[in-house]
């Protein structure tokens, strides 16, 4: 007898929740901005000056210093083989956000999710949008572990656990990157997707500092294949042998 | 030979130098200029970067010159297609020199085999 009542209530107390559940999903709301495109960085800013993307930094650490003075010593006595171009490797966060040339991203975006392709090297970005927050004992990556939540019509996005190891601008494992994503208006009232990108990184950096890069909506550009040994294997498929400068062959 | 849809981003790049901003460009002398006219010998239009083998003759006989260009990617963008230079082709190439090999030249403009141009600079206003 007991048990024949406790399974109506069961499936009841199933049926409520199911129906909270579907009232709460229906009442978180949308995004309020909607960044799904292809995006191509700009070479001028909103008011159609040249975009900087890095400004002046702040002072690194004198052992942080140090260490990147014997690395530049190093890297321009031999600047092709410090060249990412020879490993093929991809950029470290935040650099894949900063390039101004010629390389487009595609970001889509979900209620819980944006994510971001890019075509210089192929790389991905995932942005949680969920509302977790990174789990413990992530490994670097060269991505980072990104989260992001909504202020307004701004994406707020941190950025924790990125790889050491940027050549133009060294950071530590607690880098912290907090990124604001938002569209502007330029000088002519065309918009443009503006991302606000502070580095806090106190083990490397004697203050944090920011970063901004801007890019345009282009509806008509496809984001292309960019596998960076096509030189190497298209030596092997002709038989060709002459040197490439930023190959070790 | 070149169809240019994206006319348009002329608009969008970047201060010269850093379209090849990944692979460093301080090997190329931006002071000089050095226009060679010769035969393809062999073609990659690949990424990274895309180069080109051409021989060209000279009063003391023939020498291989080396061009480089962005990654096929971006050249793709910018309307060239994988024939646009093929071994065979007479092409001119005006391009800024290596510092220490002046056989390797950065390439700023092309005259296809066709007569047709393409120019470095239409991209990087």
């Amino acid at each position: 007898m007991i048990r024949g009542a406790v399974v109506p209530t069961l499936k009841a107390a199933l049926a409520l929740s199911a129906v909270l559940m579907s009232a709460l999903a229906a009442a978180a709301p949308s995004p309020p901005v909607d960044f799904t495109g292809v995006w191509m960085p700009t070479a001028l800013g909103p008011d159609g000056n040249r975009n900087r993307t890095w400004p002046a930094m702040p002072p690194m650490l004198p052992a942080v210093q140090k260490a990147y003075d014997e690395y530049r010593v190093r890297a321009d006595a031999d600047p092709e083989e410090y060249d990412n171009a020879r490993s093929c490797l991809p950029y470290i966060m935040p650099r894949p956000m900063l390039v101004v040339a010629q390389y487009p991203l595609e970001i889509q975006q979900t209620s819980d999710r944006l994510t971001m392709i890019f075509e210089l090297h192929n790389d991905v970005r995932r942005i949680y949008l969920d509302g977790r927050t990174p789990p413990s004992g992530l490994r670097p990556t060269w991505m980072g572990y990104s989260v992001g939540h909504w202020e307004g019509d701004t994406l707020i996005v941190r950025t924790t656990s990125v790889r050491d190891g940027t050549v133009d601008q060294p950071h530590g494992p607690r880098l912290t990157l907090t990124e604001r994503f938002r569209l502007v208006r330029d000088k002519d009232g065309q918009t443009m997707l503006e991302d606000e990108i502070t580095v806090d990184d106190p083990a490397t950096y004697t203050a944090p500092f920011t970063a901004r890069n801007y890019f345009r909506q282009r509806p008509g550009v496809e984001i292309g294949e960019y596998f960076c040994s096509e030189d190497l294997w298209q030596q092997n498929l002709s038989g060709n042998t002459t040197k490439i400068p930023w190959r070790n062959n | 030979m070149l169809s240019r849809p994206f006319a348009a981003l002329s608009m969008l790049l970047v201060a010269a130098g850093s379209a090849l901003a990944h692979h460093s460009t301080a090997n190329f002398d931006s002071d000089k200029t050095t226009t060679v006219t010769g035969i393809v010998s062999y073609v990659s239009f690949t990424n990274p970067h895309s180069f080109f083998d051409m021989d060209v003759a000279g009063a003391d006989g023939t020498k291989q010159y080396k061009v480089f260009a962005t990654s096929k990617v971006a050249l793709l963008r910018y309307g060239w297609r994988p024939d646009s230079v093929k071994p065979g082709d007479r092409i001119t190439i005006e391009g800024r020199p290596d510092r220490t090999d002046s056989t390797q030249l950065y390439m700023l403009r092309i005259t296809f085999a066709d007569g047709s141009v393409w120019s470095r600079d239409e991209i990087l206003q």
